[in-house]
């Protein structure tokens, strides 16, 4: 759902008929055909799919911040499937490489610290995986302020 | 949006603040409280168009997030649960607690969120 909303606005701040635009489109799909797939129980070709996403080169003419997004909250999915697969190690490698792509303070950040937290619990790292989780916690209360400001309650 | 709420109620109070005595009264004065009465009445009817174009929490982002926060703190609390001799992690589960409990406490009346 989330993914579906983050791809619709990236793609409607792209107009039409550009490698970039294609690229969303391509994005859209993936997600929508891993939601399938993770939908009937097949992870293993889901994570192929969106592994594939985040393989493939970016065209020019996407904003670095919108590239952020699309690749940071496919990451967090690829990390999310493989936790379901039971493959911490490989959940940690996708949210690290999803981080490496920059810090800040957004649900994209928050939900990669979230999956590397449960990915370092699952490894017995419990110490680093508390503090991710801390870091992930800090993250979504400034959310929290920001959502309530903009909802006009302060 | 409160701040500048805030600075119209001063304003309007200020603007409608009582008359003088009739002995002191002149027509300028007169002409000066009509002026001031019609400030008043401008101002009231700004405040009220401030306050109707509030803008509604977003309820479902506002839960989705306390729900996240409160999970979290949740998964620290655990931890430390299986990790009852050490402080750091008593000290991070309490400071998570805490912040749940204060992001239950910043929901808005409008938004009635599912607490687990």
């Amino acid at each position: 759902m989330r993914t579906a909303l983050v791809l619709i606005l990236v793609g409607a701040s792209l107009g039409c008929g550009s490698g970039a635009t294609r690229w969303i489109g391509e994005a859209w799909r993936a997600h929508a055909e891993a939601d399938a797939l993770e939908r009937s129980g097949d992870l293993e070709r889901a994570g192929d799919l969106l592994q594939d996403l985040v393989s493939r080169p970016v065209p020019a003419g996407v904003a670095p911040q919108d590239v952020r997004a699309v690749l940071q909250d496919t990451y967090a999915r690829l990390a999310d499937v493989a936790l379901k697969r039971g493959k911490p190690v490989d959940a940690l490698h996708s949210a690290d490489a999803g981080l490496q792509l920059g810090e800040a303070r957004d649900v994209f950040v928050s939900s990669l610290r979230a999956f590397r937290g449960r990915a370092l619990e699952a490894l017995g790292r419990d110490a680093e995986a508390a503090r991710e989780y801390e870091a992930a916690q800090a993250i979504a209360e400034a959310l929290l302020s920001e959502a309530l400001v903009d909802g006009g309650v302060r | 949006m409160k701040p500048a709420l805030t600075a119209l109620l001063l304003l309007v109070a200020c603007a409608s603040a009582g008359p003088r005595p009739a002995a002191e009264e002149s027509s300028s004065d007169r002409a000066i409280a009509r002026t001031e009465e019609q400030k008043a009445e401008e101002l009231e009817r700004t405040l009220s168009a401030l306050s109707a174009a509030e803008v509604p929490p977003d309820c479902p982002r506002v839960c989705g997030l306390v729900e996240q926060i409160c999970e979290l703190s949740q998964r620290i609390c655990a931890i430390s649960g299986r990790h009852r001799d050490d402080p750091d992690l008593a000290a991070r589960c309490a400071a998570g607690e805490q912040r749940c409990r204060r992001s239950r406490d910043r929901v808005p009346p409008a938004c009635s969120c599912q607490v687990r």
